[in-house]
């Protein structure tokens, strides 16, 4: 069996006396798209930005590509990896923001180019080339001079996708990235999520979007009060979810789209 | 239906201007007010053709010299220690925020002219002072008027600054600094291309603030005998006693330098908006 792209094992996590992730096990194969679903509060987010290292969880493993985050063995003991050495890892994976969170001083392509030319110190002529061709992919090669202020929602989440995908990374994250979108743009920032999914990225995006997660995702978790409650086929999930919580939510989720 | 026809006949009115009554009164009232000075000033004990004369003597430029080269030096040792310590305040670690919140309460808490007074007279507490593999020296020697106002100024200004910092630094959002850790950049690297830049354009006009108020500030100095454009104009005046006419001559200096500056605050500002929404 190959590697997984991402393995975890009992993460829990908590914020001061809350507990977020009650001990979440899940393997990812290389290549996988995995929507995950869940009620506010039920931990999807936290479980993600642990995984980009963003939150330090306090028990359970992750280990992405083969590398165990954020810590390392000395001595038969697990230590904490260098500040150094966590940077260099949280490259492993390309995380995509709720709110873009672009640089506002640099324009679109400098975005794009910070990373590979400051992080990885490359050459700046062969990552602008790259760069504009990362914009053309994501239908904004004619905005690369432009500002984040300059730009709509929608386009500003398109150069994020871009700047992730700028170091090449072998897993992308995605963290609710249509949820502070108009609904207009939510369209071609999907499309482009989609694009990324079949160039065989592993993906795992936190969502609220459903008919995204049923045309797009090969598996779907179902999150709730800190666990990982239901994991299925994206097919097998929709059309017979086995716990009560799932239907309830789903009902709860296509009921309040039909009437809107 | 005649209430229609007369409003009617309003739309073929032209529009006048309103007349300012107040506006009107209260500049004439100013302008009386800079005339009576004016005139005060020009009839008064004034010999202005001293003023013309020691505008430009070698001492007084060297004042000028000296005042400017104080005000850089001051403000750059200011803004050095003021984020260090706006980062020490910021930091995670207890220690750090401790000692920056003293140093601040401390040094912005006592008045400058005490600070410098203590820094001039630092030997009567450290006669010596070893430097590890330079040597030993006195105190006296080393405590010149130029180190004392430097840090008596400096350290005092850098306590300010901490807290401009701190405040641009917290403008930036959060949502910067993970961006920043997720496209694997050091905390040192997000620090220097993501956070600083964007911190700097809140900073600017409040920093362009204190260097106007460091020039002048800078005026103290003079009392530690440090020889800036004051202390050299109070020389020349304790000889000749011409005592309002060299104060002019200061005041024009200390004007000039800060009205040169805003040009350049205007430039800073202008470089660090870059992105900005207008």
């Amino acid at each position: 069996m190959t590697e997984p792209a991402i393995w975890i094992r009992n993460l829990h996590k908590s914020f001061g006396t809350n507990p977020v992730l009650k001990g979440v096990s899940l393997d990812i194969p290389p290549g996988q798209v995995v929507c995950v679903l869940g009620g506010s509060g039920s931990g999807k987010t936290t479980m993600l930005r642990c995984i980009a290292q963003l939150e330090t969880a306090e028990d359970g493993l992750i280990v992405m590509s083969g590398e165990l985050l954020g810590l390392r063995e000395r001595n038969g003991r697990l230590v904490p990896r260098s500040a150094h050495d966590i940077a260099r890892q949280r490259r492993l994976a390309g995380m995509v923001f709720q709110r873009f969170n672009l640089f506002p001083h640099m324009t679109a392509l400098e975005n794009v180019m910070e990373g590979p030319v400051r992080v990885q110190k490359r050459a700046a002529a062969e990552v602008r080339s790259e760069a504009l061709e990362l914009l053309r992919s994501v239908g904004l090669e004619h905005r690369a001079d432009h500002y984040p202020a300059q730009l709509s929602g929608g386009q500003q989440q398109r150069v994020a996708i871009a700047r992730a995908l700028a170091l090449k990374p072998t897993v992308m994250l995605f963290d609710e990235p249509t949820s502070a979108l108009d609904p207009e743009s939510v369209g071609d920032v999907l499309a482009v999520m989609k694009s990324v999914a079949a160039s065989g990225v592993t993906m795992l995006v936190v969502t609220h979007e459903l008919s995204f997660a049923r045309e797009v995702a090969d598996r779907i978790l179902f999150m709730d009060g800190g666990v990982i409650l239901e994991d299925a086929p994206t097919a097998d999930f929709f059309g017979t979810p086995r716990e009560d919580r799932t239907r309830a939510f789903l009902a709860a989720v296509l009921g309040q789209k039909t009437t809107a | 239906m005649t209430r229609m026809t007369e409003s009617s006949r309003l739309l073929a009115l032209p529009r006048g201007r309103g007349i300012a009554w107040t506006q009107i009164a209260s500049g004439v009232v100013l302008l009386a007010l800079c005339v009576w000075i004016i005139h005060a000033f020009a009839v008064g004990q004034i010999e202005w053709r001293y003023v013309g004369q020691f505008l430009f003597v070698p001492s007084i430029l060297r004042g000028v010299g000296a005042t400017l080269l104080m005000a850089v030096c001051a403000m750059a040792l200011g803004m050095v220690a003021g984020i260090v310590l706006a980062l020490g305040r910021l930091s995670t670690a207890w220690l750090p925020r401790i000692v920056s919140g003293l140093y601040v309460w401390l040094f912005r808490g006592v008045p400058v002219i005490l600070q410098l007074l203590i820094w001039f007279n630092l030997a009567l507490i450290f006669p010596h002072v070893t430097l590890p593999g330079i040597g030993s020296y006195r105190t006296v020697d080393l405590m010149t008027p130029f180190l004392s106002a430097l840090f008596g100024l400096g350290l005092n200004q850098a306590a300010y600054i901490a807290e401009i910092f701190r405040a641009g630094f917290q403008s930036v959002d959060r949502g910067q600094y993970e961006a920043a850790s997720a496209i694997g950049m050091t905390r040192l690297m997000a620090m220097r291309r993501i956070i600083f830049p964007q911190a700097f354009r809140t900073v600017i006009p409040p920093l362009g603030n204190e260097f106007i108020n460091m020039i002048k500030l800078t005026s103290l100095a003079s009392l530690i005998q440090y020889p800036e454009v004051l202390h050299n104009a109070e020389t020349i005046y304790y000889a000749n006693t011409r005592v309002i006419e060299l104060l002019i001559v200061a005041g024009f200096w200390y004007l000039a330098a800060v009205t040169a500056l805003s040009p350049l605050q205007h430039l800073l500002e202008r470089r660090f908006s870059r992105g900005k929404s207008s």
